[in-house]
């Protein structure tokens, strides 16, 4: 058939019918609007949005708002609590905001969103993973110890910074108060709110504290400890971080601290079942529990006063422990060491950084005893600890990179270390005094398939 | 070049091209695994189709029937919304009631790559609209109970003078 096109008089077919439609049946013909799409309809055409525009949706009906928060599609947002100035000076005016934090690498997504987003998804949708807290005073405190109790069940990742900074002149003078008074939590809050209120933006008060969630801090155990001892306020936090997320795999928490003898003390928490957690991070805060996260692969502890009593602590092994990194330790010696290997003999990666504690050529027979550890970093501050002469006795190890940073090394010394790690391919070191390129020289012929480097560096 | 013939709810009957029908997945199995034979001049019944919306979707089938069968979507491509061709852009640039009424045609008919369009077109419409001008926009009641609208007044407010 030539010509033929059976669309074109299709339309014209059609259209010529239509025409002759009367307008009752037009009215009888169900016109639809989105709100009437099925459900299914609805999540492909939100697939679509970025991350910024569904927290929009979430706003617009309770149908949409039940659709995304029982969809994959906000999974994986993290959720932050911070303060608006992102917590950099403590003595500002203690504002704060929840906000979730998004990113998914679309360029139309603005950096931050607005408060209104955060507060209502605070209500609302339950499937967050991630969460950042930042906690600088007893409002932010509540807010964050709401948010745990809220969503804690679900995360499997929370960074938590506790700035204590300003603990003289915020946080530790309210609770001082508080005390003196001999007030609880709530009165000693009212009674701040009542005072305050023109200083703070007055919208502080309703977010701080939403009415049904006023009963977090009627909970007895939570007030007592902290009226207890207020110097204890970390240690309540992340007792509720293990209590409320029992389903965490990472866990960062950093402490800020003024000064250099502000000291960390350890708790060992146990009895708490940690079962998932597979990253530790402790920056500078004395708070830790290892007892029941046989899980665990990556441990990263800084700046924590820890000492025999700590490693002592790891009184189960971790057989999945690879990754451990012990940095400013003051009081870390060959004992640790000895813990460590009894207790990690699966570790891969070690890095040590020890500022002043004593590191012993015995330390180094202990470490020998990890067969399974593959990169080793030890850098030793301290112009006292045996340095020159730590390769001396050097044990067998299965090292393949190995890096050492001291004040002094002694070049036999390197020459037996060398002999006995046969593995070694990548071996640095740092010291005050310059090693010849002589000898450098004829360490390398001495071991053709390692590469070799030996930097000069100032303490 | 055989023929079939399609019959929308309110009666009217259409006469298509099989290879044009066939982009509708649905017509599609009818034809193959059920068997219905197209030259005995029976119409198909399309119950849940209205003739002005078959005849939009005829006439974008028309356009499309020589596509390639689209790639398996990865992840990134996904939830991109700016690749709608100039033509599909010109064919929904109808009012909405049309639009989704399009949209829930090619649903039941099982046309993915116009569901495709419909949606993207929607998505677009959606962006970098606060949540009220959306609910204006689709003409969406705002069904949260008050308390809840006036804490949202409030975050608002706080944005605000945070802002200035």
């Amino acid at each position: 058939m030539e010509g033929f096109s059976p669309f074109s008089q299709a339309i014209s077919a059609g259209t010529c019918r239509h025409n002759q439609r009367t307008q009752a049946q037009r009215k009888i013909y169900p016109r639809c609007s989105i709100d009437q799409m099925p459900n299914d309809i609805t999540l492909r055409i939100l697939r679509f949005l970025p991350r910024y525009a569904i927290l929009s949706a979430t706003l617009v009906c309770r149908r949409w708002n039940v659709l995304i928060s029982d969809s994959e599609l906000l999974d994986g947002l993290t959720l932050r609590i911070v303060p608006f100035d992102g917590g950099s000076d403590p003595e500002e005016c203690p504002r704060w905001s929840l906000k979730p934090a998004i990113g998914d690498g679309y360029s139309d997504e603005p950096d931050e969103l607005s408060l209104e987003y955060g507060y209502y998804l605070n209500r609302s949708i339950r499937n967050y993973r991630k969460m950042e807290l930042f906690v600088r005073d007893q409002h932010m405190f509540l807010v964050a110890v709401m948010a745990l109790r809220k969503f804690g069940c679900h995360l499997e990742e929370l960074r938590v910074t506790l700035d204590l900074r300003s603990q003289s002149s915020y946080f530790l003078r309210h609770f001082e108060r508080m005390k003196e008074l001999e007030m609880g939590f709530e009165e000693y809050d009212q009674m701040l709110w009542e005072q305050e209120v023109d200083s703070y933006d007055r919208c502080l008060r309703p977010i701080a504290l939403p009415p049904e969630e006023e009963v977090i801090i009627r909970q007895p155990d939570i007030e007592e400890m902290l009226v207890r001892d207020f110097r204890r306020v970390e240690e309540v936090f992340l007792s509720l971080v293990y209590r409320y997320c029992f389903r965490l795999k990472s866990l960062l928490v950093r402490r800020l601290r003024l000064g250099l003898n502000s000291k960390a003390n350890v708790f060992l928490y146990e009895g708490t079942e940690m079962e998932r957690l597979t990253e530790l991070g402790i920056y500078g805060t004395g708070f830790i529990i290892l007892a029941d996260a046989p899980n665990l692969r990556r441990l990263t502890i800084h700046g924590v006063t820890s000492g025999l009593p700590f490693y002592s602590g790891f009184r189960h092994a971790f057989p999945k422990l690879t990754h451990l990194e012990i940095v400013d330790d003051p009081a870390f010696s060959y004992t640790c060491l000895w813990q460590l290997s009894k207790r990690c003999y699966n570790l891969m990666e070690l890095t040590l950084c020890i500022t002043s504690g004593q590191l012993t050529k015995l330390a180094f027979h202990y470490l020998g005893r990890l067969k399974h550890l593959r990169r080793l970093s030890v850098t030793m501050q301290n112009p006292y600890d045996s340095g020159p002469y730590i390769f001396e006795d050097w044990p067998e190890m299965t090292v393949e990179r190995l890096f050492i940073s001291t004040f002094e090394l002694r070049v036999d010394n390197i020459y037996e270390m060398l002999a006995r790690n046969r593995n070694l391919t990548d071996f640095e070191t740092q010291t005050v005094r310059r090693i010849p390129y002589s000898v450098i020289a004829n360490l390398q012929q001495f071991r053709p398939g390692c590469r070799l480097t030996c930097l000069q560096v100032a303490y | 070049m055989s023929t079939i013939k399609l019959e929308t709810s309110d009666g009217v009957k259409f006469t298509v091209k099989t290879q044009v029908a066939k982009c509708s997945g649905t017509i599609r199995t009818m034809l193959e695994d059920i068997g219905i034979n197209p030259q005995d001049g029976e119409a198909i019944p399309l119950s849940n189709v209205h003739s002005t919306i078959l005849q939009k979707i005829l006439v974008w089938a028309e356009h499309h029937v020589d596509d390639p069968e689209p790639p398996r979507e990865d992840a990134d491509a996904a939830k991109r919304t700016d690749d709608i061709c100039s033509w599909d852009e010109d064919f929904l640039k109808v009012d909405q009631r049309t639009l989704f009424d399009v949209m829930l045609a090619a649903n039941y008919l099982d046309m993915k790559q116009l569901i495709a369009v419909c949606c993207k077109t929607v998505a677009n419409m959606i962006k970098g609209k606060t949540a009220d001008q959306i609910r204006r926009t689709f003409n969406i009641e705002n069904d949260f109970p008050p308390g809840e609208e006036d804490k949202i007044r409030l975050r608002n407010q706080f944005c605000e003078e945070r802002s200035r």
